[in-house]
C-alpha cells in the first residue's frame, strides 16, 4: 500500500515517514473481510510513533475513499467531563465526516468548528439525519442529560453507516484516559459501541470499526471480558523503526536544519536515544535553535546534557511527572522511589517501596508511574525503566532535588558521565551483534541433535585445535557423541556485568526437552556469554555462577525466570548451564565447567554450532553465502577501530589464529590511518573490502582522492616523525602489501595466508 | 580539540601509567604530557603498564618513543610491563625492544625499582 499523497492530519513529511508501511497496510484494513466492524489495538512503547502512525492511516484511508470513512479523535485530559467529551467527539467526527462527504480536507485539518455551524456544511444526502442528531443532542445538553449527550455523540459513527452505507474506520488516540473516571459514561458508552458491532452478524447494516492507541499497559484494563471482542480483537504491536531508517530520518532532518553531523555522531544517537523519536527530534531541534554541530561526540553530547536537564526533553518529562503526582510533595516522593531504585540498580519488591512513599495513595502513585513506564512491576518488584533517557533524567533530578547534590558551577555531571558511557556504547554494538546471533540461534534449536564436542571447550581445543573451519566442519559431521538439543520457546535477557577487560551478559532459555510439551519435559537453559580478552579464569567463573545461580531464583534476582521450585528438586538435570567465552577458559575454570556438568563452548565453537544448526535447516539447497564483505568508515577519531572489529569478526570466521587476527587488526589499522592522513578525500571515507577464500584473507583498503602511496622507501607523511613505520607495519604483518591506482584514487591490497605456504617460510 | 585523561597512581615514588584498551595519538599524548609533568615534579622511575591495551597504532609508537627520550635524557627509568603477545611483537617490529624493558608485570617492575633503590643506598 502506497502512503497517501495527501498529508492532512500527518505531522511528518512522507519523506521522514517511512519503514512502517505494514504496519500502516494491517492499520487501515487492506486484507480480506477489511475493517468493518474490527477493534483493533495499537500497542507500542511511549514515543514510538503511533500516533503518527494513526494520523497516517486517517490520510491514507481519507484519500482511498473506498475503505470507509476516517474518524481520528485524541482524548485529552482537559476535556474528560462528560459533557464536554460529548460535544468535543461529536464535533470532530461531524466534521470529518461532512470533510470526507466533501472530498474536502481542509475541513479535516482544521480544529472543528460548533456543531451547528458543521451542520450547514453536511452534504444533501447526509443533511437530514445530521440536523436530527444534533437537535437531539443540543436539546440533552440545554436540559443536562451528559448520560443521552454520552450516547447519542458515541453512537453517531453507527448511525452514519446507517444513513450513508458507508463504514467509519475510528481511530482513538490516548484512549487510556477513558479509564479517567471522569470519563466513566464515556467508557461505558465506548464498550457498548464496541462489543455490540464486534459481534453483530454480516448482513447487519453497516458496522464502524474502531481502532484504539495509548499507553500500552492502561489500554488492555480498558477492554471489557467478551468473548466475541477479544475472538475478534485485532493487537497490532510495534517495534522501533530500523536503524538505517533512523540514520535516514536524522541525516535528512539534519540537513534539512542546516545542523552538521557525523555518521559517528548519528550512530551513538542511535544507540543512546534507543530510536526514540521523540528525543531524537529534540536534540535535533535543540542543535538547530541554538546554531550548534553534532559532529563530534562531544558536541552531540553537550546537546544532551541540555536538552534532558533544562530543555525540551527535560520539560517533557517534567510535564509526565507533574501528570503522574499533581502534588509536590507527591512528586517528590516519586523522585525519591525512582532515584533510590536508579542509583540502586537493583530490583525493590513492592511492599519495602510502599512503606517508604510518604503519599496517600502509594499504590496509585506505583500504577500511574508503571503506566507511564517510569518503572517496572513484575512479580511483586520494582525495576528501572527500560529507557536510558528517563533513567538519565531522573537520576538527574534525584541528584539535585531529593539527595541535595549542589550542581557544579560550571559543566554538569551527566555530561562526564554520557561521555564515558559514549564510547563503551560504541563498542557494545559488536557484544550485541553476538547476543542477537545467540538468541537466534537458540530459537532455531528445535530438537536437533548436535556434535557434543561444540559444548566442550576443552574436547574441543583438543581435537580441532589447528583445524580450518571447512575441515572442522567436516570432522563434526561425523562425530560421534551428539547431544539433543530442547525446542526453546522463549529467550530472556536476565542482565549483564562488566570489569575491567570482561564484558557479560545471561540469558535464560526455556523450552522443552521431548516432543510432548508437559511439565516433566519443561527445561530451563542459563547462558551466560562472556567477552573476554583471555581465557576466562577460576575466579570470574565462581562470580559468573553466582549470578547465574541467582537467576534461578536461589537469591535476590527476580524469580520470573526460575522453574518452579518443585521441578527443580525433582530434577535437577532440567536446568542447563552453558557458558560461552569468546576466548575459552582456563584449565581450572574448565576442570570446574566439567565438574558441574555444565556445557562450555567458545566463540568459535558458536559459529561452528551456527554454521551446522543452519545448514540442518536449510538441507541440500543452501546457498553458499558471499565470502566478499564490504565496509565505509568515515574519516573521523577512532573510526579504523570498527574496521579493525569487523576485520576480527571476518577473520574468526575464516578461522584464523588469534596471532593472526592481532596481526590483521593492527596491520588494518595502519592502513586506514595512512589513508585518513595521505588521501585528500573529498567525501571523507574510506572504502573497505574483505575477501576470504579457501586459504587468504585479502583486504583491500580505498580511499578517493590523492594517492596515500608510499613515495620511495617511506610513506608520505604531514607529520615527520609521528608517521611513517606504518608501511613497515604492514608489510611486516601481513604476507602481501601492494598499491594500486585507482580511476579516483588509490587502493592497498592485504593479503593474510591462512598457513603460509612452505616457499615462502 | 578532544582531551584524554590516562589512569595513573604513584608508588613509592613510581609512578604507573595506563595508556587504556587503544595506544593511539590521544591517548599517546596523554601519556607524554603525565610523563613531563611527573619528570618536572622528580620522580624518575616510571612503569607503563598494557594490560588493558589491546591495540596500539604506529602513532602511539612514535610517541612512546619521545617518552622513552624524555625519560632518558633526565636520568630516569621506564619500564613496560603485561605486554601483549601482539603488541610485543609490534614493539619488536619497530625496534623498541632494544630501546626500552619489558617486564612481565607491574609488582615485578615495582620490585625492580625497590631493587634499584635499595642498590644506591648501599
Amino acid at each position: 500500500m502506497e502512503i497517501s499523497p495527501v498529508q492532512i492530519l500527518g505531522r511528518l513529511s512522507n519523506e521522514e515517514f517511512f519503514d512502517r508501511n505494514a504496519e500502516l497496510e494491517r492499520l487501515c484494513g487492506v486484507r480480506p473481510g477489511g475493517i468493518q466492524g474490527r477493534t483493533a489495538l495499537l500497542l507500542g512503547a511511549p514515543r514510538i510513533g503511533k500516533t503518527e502512525l494513526l494520523r497516517k492511516s486517517f490520510d491514507r484511508v481519507f484519500a482511498d475513499r473506498t475503505i470507509g470513512v476516517p474518524v481520528f479523535y485524541s482524548f485529552n485530559t482537559s476535556r474528560l467531563e462528560p459533557a464536554a467529551l460529548a460535544e468535543d467527539y461529536l464535533a470532530h467526527f461531524l466534521s470529518q465526516f461532512v470533510a470526507f462527504r466533501n472530498g474536502d480536507s481542509r475541513i479535516a485539518s482544521a480544529p472543528p468548528e460548533p456543531i451547528g455551524v458543521i451542520m450547514t456544511a453536511a452534504a444533501p444526502q447526509d443533511y437530514v439525519w445530521i440536523k436530527r442528531l444534533i437537535e437531539a443532542f443540543s436539546r440533552a445538553r440545554a436540559s443536562g442529560e451528559p448520560e443521552t449527550m454520552t450516547r447519542l455523540a458515541i453512537s453517531a459513527p453507527a448511525l452514519a453507516g446507517t444513513h450513508s452505507n458507508i463504514s467509519c474506520f475510528v481511530v482513538l488516540d490516548n484512549a487510556h484516559l477513558l479509564l479517567d473516571e471522569r470519563a466513566r459514561l464515556a467508557r461505558v458508552e465506548f464498550a457498548k459501541a464496541i462489543v455490540s458491532y464486534t459481534g453483530s452478524p454480516d448482513g447487519a447494516p453497516v458496522r464502524p470499526s474502531y481502532v484504539l492507541s495509548g499507553l500500552r499497559r492502561p489500554l488492555l484494563r480498558l477492554l471489557p471480558p467478551e468473548d466475541d471482542l477479544f475472538d475478534s480483537l485485532d493487537l497490532i504491536r510495534i517495534g522501533p523503526i530500523s536503524e538505517e531508517a533512523l540514520e535516514q530520518l536524522i541525516s535528512r532532518r539534519a540537513a534539512a536544519l542546516s545542523i552538521a553531523i557525523s555518521d559517528s555522531t548519528t550512530e551513538l544517537m542511535i544507540q543512546q536515544l534507543r530510536g526514540d523519536l521523540l528525543y531524537t527530534r529534540a536534540i535535533l531541534a535543540a542543535a538547530a535553535a541554538r546554531g550548534r554541530s553534532l559532529k563530534t561526540f562531544m558536541e552531540f553530547e553537550r546537546v544532551y546534557t541540555e536538552e534532558v536537564l533544562d530543555g525540551r526533553i527535560g520539560g517533557y518529562l517534567d510535564a509526565l511527572m507533574r501528570e503522574i503526582a499533581p502534588e509536590p510533595h507527591a512528586r517528590k516522593s516519586a523522585l525519591n522511589l525512582l532515584g533510590g531504585i536508579i542509583e540502586g540498580s537493583a530490583p525493590v519488591l513492592v511492599e519495602s517501596l510502599i512503606d517508604r512513599v510518604s503519599v496517600a495513595d502509594a499504590e496509585g502513585l506505583l500504577e500511574r508511574l508503571s503506566d507511564r513506564e517510569f518503572l517496572n512491576l513484575t512479580a511483586g518488584s520494582v525495576t528501572t525503566p527500560a529507557d536510558p533517557v528517563l533513567a538519565d533524567y531522573l537520576r538527574a533530578r534525584y541528584r539535585s532535588e531529593v539527595a541535595g547534590h549542589p550542581r557544579p558551577i560550571a559543566g554538569e555531571e551527566l555530561l562526564g558521565d554520557k561521555l564515558k558511557d559514549s564510547y563503551r556504547l560504541m563498542m557494545s554494538r559488536y557484544n550485541r551483534a553476538v547476543e542477537s546471533q545467540l538468541v537466534e540461534l537458540l530459537t532455531r534449536f528445535d530438537f536437533q541433535s548436535a556434535p557434543a564436542a561444540l559444548f566442550q571447550s576443552v574436547k574441543f581445543a583438543e581435537s580441532y585445535q589447528g583445524v580450518s573451519r571447512v575441515n572442522a566442519r567436516r570432522m563434526l559431521e561425523e562425530e560421534q557423541e551428539r547431544i539433543r538439543l530442547p525446542q526453546i520457546v522463549y529467550v530472556s535477557d536476565l542482565g549483564s556485568g562488566e570489569q575491567t577487560g570482561l564484558a557479560w551478559r545471561l540469558f535464560s532459555g526455556r523450552g522443552f526437552d521431548g516432543g510432548i510439551y508437559s511439565e516433566s519435559n519443561e527445561t530451563q537453559w542459563l547462558i551466560a556469554l562472556i567477552n573476554s580478552k583471555e581465557p576466562l579464569d577460576l575466579e570470574t567463573l565462581k562470580s559468573i555462577e553466582n549470578r547465574m545461580g541467582a537467576a534461578t531464583g536461589k537469591g535476590g534476582f527476580s524469580t520470573r525466570y526460575a522453574l518452579p521450585e518443585s521441578r527443580q528438586s525433582l530434577d535437577k538435570g532440567k536446568i542447563v548451564r552453558w557458558l560461552i567465552s569468546k576466548e575459552g577458559f582456563t584449565r581450572t575454570a574448565a576442570d570446574r565447567i566439567a565438574e558441574t556438568n555444565a556445557h562450555s563452548s567458545t566463540y568459535a565453537q558458536l559459529d561452528l554450532l551456527c554454521d551446522f544448526i543452519h545448514k540442518l535447516d536449510d538441507g541440500a539447497s543452501a546457498v553458499k553465502p558471499s565470502s566478499q564483505f564490504e565496509l565505509v568508515i568515515p574519516i573521523e577519531d577512532d573510526s579504523e577501530l570498527i574496521a579493525a572489529r569487523t576485520a576480527e569478526q571476518i577473520a574468526r570466521a575464516a578461522d584464523f589464529d588469534q596471532q593472526a587476527i592481532s596481526q590483521i587488526k593492527t596491520a588494518l589499522i595502519e592502513a586506514c590511518l595512512n589513508a585518513a592522513e595521505h588521501g585528500d578525500s573529498p567525501d571523507r571515507r574510506i572504502y573497505q573490502r574483505f575477501r576470504v577464500t579457501e586459504d587468504r584473507l585479502v583486504i583491500t583498503v580505498l580511499n578517493k582522492g590523492n594517492r596515500f602511496a608510499p613515495d620511495g622507501d617511506g610513506v608520505r607523511s604531514t607529520a615527520p616523525g609521528k608517521r611513517g613505520r606504518g608501511l613497515q607495519i604492514i608489510r611486516a604483518l601481513m604476507d602481501d602489501c601492494v598499491f594500486e591506482r585507482t580511476d579516483d584514487g588509490t587502493s592497498l591490497v592485504m593479503t593474510k595466508f591462512l598457513k603460509r605456504p612452505d616457499n615462502q617460510q | 580539540m578532544r582531551r584524554i585523561e590516562i589512569r595513573s597512581k604513584l608508588v613509592e615514588n613510581t609512578a604507573i601509567l595506563y595508556p587504556g584498551p587503544y595506544l593511539n595519538q590521544l591517548r599517546g599524548e596523554a601519556i607524554e604530557n603525565r610523563c613531563l609533568e611527573l619528570l618536572s615534579e622528580g620522580v624518575r622511575s616510571v612503569v607503563i603498564n598494557f594490560e588493558d591495551t589491546e591495540l596500539i597504532n604506529s602513532i602511539g609508537v612514535s610517541i612512546l618513543i619521545g617518552v622513552i627520550e624524555s625519560i632518558h635524557e633526565s636520568s630516569g627509568k621506564l619500564l613496560l610491563t603485561n605486554l601483549s603477545e601482539s603488541n610485543r611483537e609490534l614493539f619488536d617490529v619497530l625496534g623498541l625492544l632494544s630501546q626500552v624493558e619489558i617486564i612481565e608485570s607491574e609488582e615485578q617492575a615495582l620490585a625492580s625499582f625497590r631493587g634499584l633503590t635499595g642498590a644506591a643506598l648501599c
